[in-house]
């Protein structure tokens, strides 16, 4: 046994030596290796321009659908668009309050919503926002349903978010009343107060036991936009009832917090307009014609492209970055807070058969960053706007032979803050501030470091509008950043 | 001991190579199923026969003539060296070309089956692009395996004649996976921003089988005299069917739709003779000759990069020679007189054009206890010639070790 040991032992021994000493690599031998047999360490890269491009359609895609409001909600008028407020109340009445307030000489309702100080008093928003001081007519409207059993609590407690949104679409209320409130908001006022009309009064008095009320806020002749907490904890929009009858010394109170909220929107823009809104989910669908697109690659390479044939397999596909530019002019649109808004791009790309929507990734050009800004922005300095549509063109020069377009989605963004910093993250800035003290009569200068954080993007949408007409009528131009088949370098050696 | 075996395959491992030739066609062909008692006498002796020699992929006449079980299980420890335009690259690799399993049925014949990796290639390495400064990522990972089961018998009134079969089922797949970054040189300074550390992947991967058949086959006829053995086989032509994607990635979640590509290559007809000669007792001389005729070039997995689309052939041609002292099945003998030796060489044109291969071997075969279970060790060296322009010669060292199980199952002591 032993002799087998010492005979393996050997031959690895042996093995190990013979490797070091005849089995070693150049620090060039691998890419030499690869050069010689035709495989290349790295991609060609081209870029390519195409200018002088016009949509062959765009359509304008309108958010119309309520959507559930939690931590925010806003009410008023902005840029040609109408929001409006539904609040959902669930609840089972106190039937002992609710014998006093139908008997009490005296009641009263109202409905308080909390003002979103954060971003009134945001410091990133160089716009002054309060005081805001009007006659605001407010349209009132409800419905209110009564039952008496729990199948009635529960059929309304299992009504999900997505039918109740849906039934905000036609809903009929069972009154309408206009009412007008005094409102004077500064810095110091926290809440907004809607007391409730006598009709309303009327109406809830025939609670007696569970009921459903529904209530739908709206202000369609302002020029402000209110922004409230919606279902925030603490911060929640109250429905209180008060009562008191003649030698009483207390009001009587009963108050309900909403069940759940909704931002419905009236858009007042034609419906072929080509015009987006901030903080809506309206979306521009910009659809470019193939063939010059098609015939600048064919021009680009010197053959027919795309290949019918194995074109899935050719690299000239392999678009790594494209961006598209256009003419830009702000003063077809306005802006309410002061700031930049991103304009996002989108593709819609085929998976497996199906078409989905995805967002462009986004790379930074720093150099271009730091000089002018990012590109991507509208109510800013320049006269142009480009975006990156790489996954768009991608996926139309991959299936151009099969008769794909060039197809990308817009939509009016959230404000920028880091207009000009290229980290396009969340990072932390340091300033240095100069402190003055006087000590024993003189003064003293000292130098404090300050910390701050920077983000990307102010956390509130500017309900902005932006017209694209005369974007889409301008000229183009598509500049692509093509991974090519290698050229030059490798084929001469 | 099975432990100390198990420590020296995975110290060798770390030494592991596989050729580079031919990586985007077929790769590299383990000739013979790797046997390591044949690879220790340079690949000779398909005629050799003794009463466990267990399986030829070549001839499977030959196991008609044993009488005991054999089971072979065999690993490769290969290095090479590519040398050319004054620079050098080396790669390990280690491998499984075979396991092998021999059943005689007395007058009824034998059964065999084998699993053989016949081509394989096999690469990982990344290397920093001088222009790019990003590593380049180059990966290749085929196998091509043949299961091979076989029948052989021999003839009723003339026993010294035997007749076999094989039926050759096609399965494996291949994969290559290059990462490359981007040369920006072409653009300008302004513009080489939007591709700085972008890399992209061109992956594709497929599998084999025989197109419109099962399988290929083997015939063959073996003749054992008293000092003189030899065989004759022959091999069918077939189409391999290698179903490829293409697929250009630029993360995991963004890739293009992939392109289904089919590429099919034409496997010409296989001749190969063997003739072993007893000197004396246990010591035995044989020659063996193989040959294919391609007529086709084979077509590469390519794809993008302007990679050459073709592998160009030749005819493939292997002459091999070689010696064996048996060693003697008396268990009381020394353990030297035990030992099976061998030697050999061999030269063989590859598939590939200009690729001719030159090697030599040395064997032994190291009884391990009474039952006949035998590890066979094999040294194997040589060099790789290549024309053409790039002139990369290979040299290459190769440890075989396989491990061989002898069994008496179905024998009755009378026989």
């Amino acid at each position: 046994m032993k002799k087998k040991i010492i005979l393996l032992s050997f031959l690895a021994v042996w093995a190990i030596a013979l490797s070091a000493c005849l089995f070693d690599s150049d620090e060039d031998g691998l890419s030499n290796w690869l050069s010689d047999h035709g495989l290349p360490d790295s991609y060609d890269v081209q870029t390519l321009s195409i200018e002088g491009l016009t949509p062959s359609k765009v359509e304008v895609l309108r958010d119309t659908i309520p959507s559930i409001a939690e931590k925010s909600i806003v009410f008023g008028n902005s840029s040609n668009m109408a929001h409006e407020m539904a609040v959902q109340f669930l609840y089972v009445s106190d039937t002992t309050y609710m014998n006093r307030f139908r008997d009490a000489d005296t009641i009263g309702a109202y409905v308080s919503f909390s003002m979103l100080l954060p971003f009134y008093k945001d410091k990133d928003v160089p716009v002054k926002l309060l005081p805001i001081k009007e006659n605001l007519k407010v349209e009132i409207s409800w419905t209110l349903r009564k039952g008496k059993n729990k199948k009635f609590t529960d059929s309304l407690a299992s009504l999900s978010d997505s039918v109740w949104l849906r039934s905000l679409e036609n809903w009929e209320p069972d009154a309408v009343v206009d009412t007008t409130y005094d409102i004077k908001l500064t810095k110091s006022d926290t809440l907004v107060f809607f007391d409730l009309p006598g009709a309303f009064l009327d109406s809830i008095k025939t609670c007696r036991q569970a009921c459903h009320l529904e209530m739908r806020f709206a202000a369609p002749e302002t020029e402000n936009l209110f922004r409230f907490y919606a279902t925030e904890k603490k911060k929640t929009p109250v429905f209180r009832m008060r009562s008191v009858n003649e030698g009483d010394t207390l009001n009587y109170f009963k108050s309900y917090s909403p069940t759940r909220m909704a931002s419905v929107t009236v858009n007042n823009d034609c419906s072929d307009c080509l015009v987006l809104h901030g903080g809506a989910t309206d979306s521009l669908i910009v659809e470019f014609p193939s063939e010059p697109i098609l015939n600048a690659l064919a021009d680009f390479y010197g053959d027919e492209f795309p290949y019918t044939v194995g074109d899935g397999y050719d690299v000239r596909q392999a678009v790594v970055l494209a961006q598209m530019t256009f003419a830009r002019n702000d003063a077809e649109g306005e802006n309410h807070l002061g700031l930049p808004l991103q304009v996002v791009s989108g593709a819609f790309i085929d998976s497996a058969g199906e078409e989905c929507y995805k967002r462009e990734a986004y790379k930074v050009n720093k150099k271009q960053v730091v000089k002018s800004g990012y590109s991507n922005m509208v109510f800013y300095d320049g006269d142009s706007l480009t975006l990156q549509i790489t996954q768009a063109m991608r996926n139309f020069i991959n299936r151009a032979s099969a008769g794909k377009k060039l197809k990308i989605m817009m939509r009016l963004g959230a404000p920028q803050l880091q207009d000009k910093d290229s980290a396009y993250a969340t990072h932390v800035v340091e300033h240095e501030l100069t402190k003055k003290k006087v000590v024993d009569g003189d003064t003293v200068e000292t130098k404090v470091i300050q910390k701050d954080t920077s983000y990307v993007f102010l956390g509130y949408f500017d309900y902005a509008r932006y017209d694209f007409s005369s974007m889409m009528d301008s000229p183009i131009t598509l500049k692509l950043w093509l991974a090519n088949k290698r050229s030059g370098r490798n084929d001469d050696e | 001991m099975m432990n100390k075996f198990l420590i020296f395959i995975l110290c060798a491992a770390c030494l592991a190579s596989a050729s580079l030739l031919g990586m985007d066609a077929l790769g590299e062909e383990q000739m013979l199923g790797g046997m390591v008692n044949t690879a220790g006498r340079g690949f000779a002796g398909g005629a050799k026969t003794s009463d466990a020699e267990g399986l030829s992929v070549v001839n499977p006449a030959r196991i008609a003539f044993d009488s005991k079980v054999v089971f072979n299980l065999n690993f490769f420890i290969d290095m090479t060296t590519a040398e050319g335009d004054g620079s050098t690259y080396s790669t390990k690799n280690i491998g499984l070309p075979s396991f092998n399993f021999s059943f005689p049925m007395g007058t009824f014949g034998a059964i065999g089956l084998s699993l053989w990796q016949r081509y394989s290639s096999s690469m990982d390495e990344s290397v920093k692009d001088s222009v790019s400064k990003m590593d380049a990522e180059v990966k290749y990972q085929g196998s091509l395996y043949e299961i091979v089961p076989t029948y052989a018998v021999r003839i009723p009134f003339f026993r010294m004649l035997s007749l076999g079969a094989s039926a050759h089922f096609v399965i494996g797949n291949v994969e290559r996976s290059l990462i490359f970054g981007p040369d920006n040189s072409a653009v300008s300074k302004d513009d080489s921003w939007a591709t700085n550390s972008s890399k992209v992947t061109d992956y594709v991967s497929g599998s084999w089988e025989i197109k419109n058949h099962p399988a290929y086959y083997s015939l063959a006829l073996q003749f054992r005299g008293r000092q003189v053995s030899y065989f004759f086989s022959y091999t069918t032509p077939y189409v391999l069917q290698n179903d490829l994607a293409f697929d250009l990635r630029f993360s995991e979640l963004d890739t293009l739709v992939p392109t289904r590509y089919t590429r099919e290559i034409k496997v010409p007809a296989l001749f190969a003779t063997g003739v072993n000669y007893r000197l004396y007792k246990r010591y035995n001389v044989m020659m063996d000759l193989q040959w294919r005729s391609w007529e086709d070039d084979i077509e590469n997995i390519a794809g993008s990069w302007n990679m050459p689309e073709v592998t160009k052939t030749q005819n493939d041609f292997m002459i091999a020679v070689g010696f064996q002292r048996d060693g003697s099945p008396l268990f009381y003998d020394p353990y030297l007189d035990r030992t099976a030796f061998r030697v050999g060489g061999w030269m063989k044109s590859w598939y590939v054009k200009d690729v001719y291969e030159y090697g030599g071997s040395i064997g032994a075969g190291l009884p391990m206890g009474r039952k006949g279970t035998t590890i066979d060790l094999a040294l194997q060296g040589g060099i790789r010639t290549t024309g053409g322009d790039e002139n990369w010669e290979e040299m290459f060292f190769g440890i075989r070790i396989g491990l061989m199980g002898v069994g008496t199952w179905g024998q009755s002591r009378g026989k």
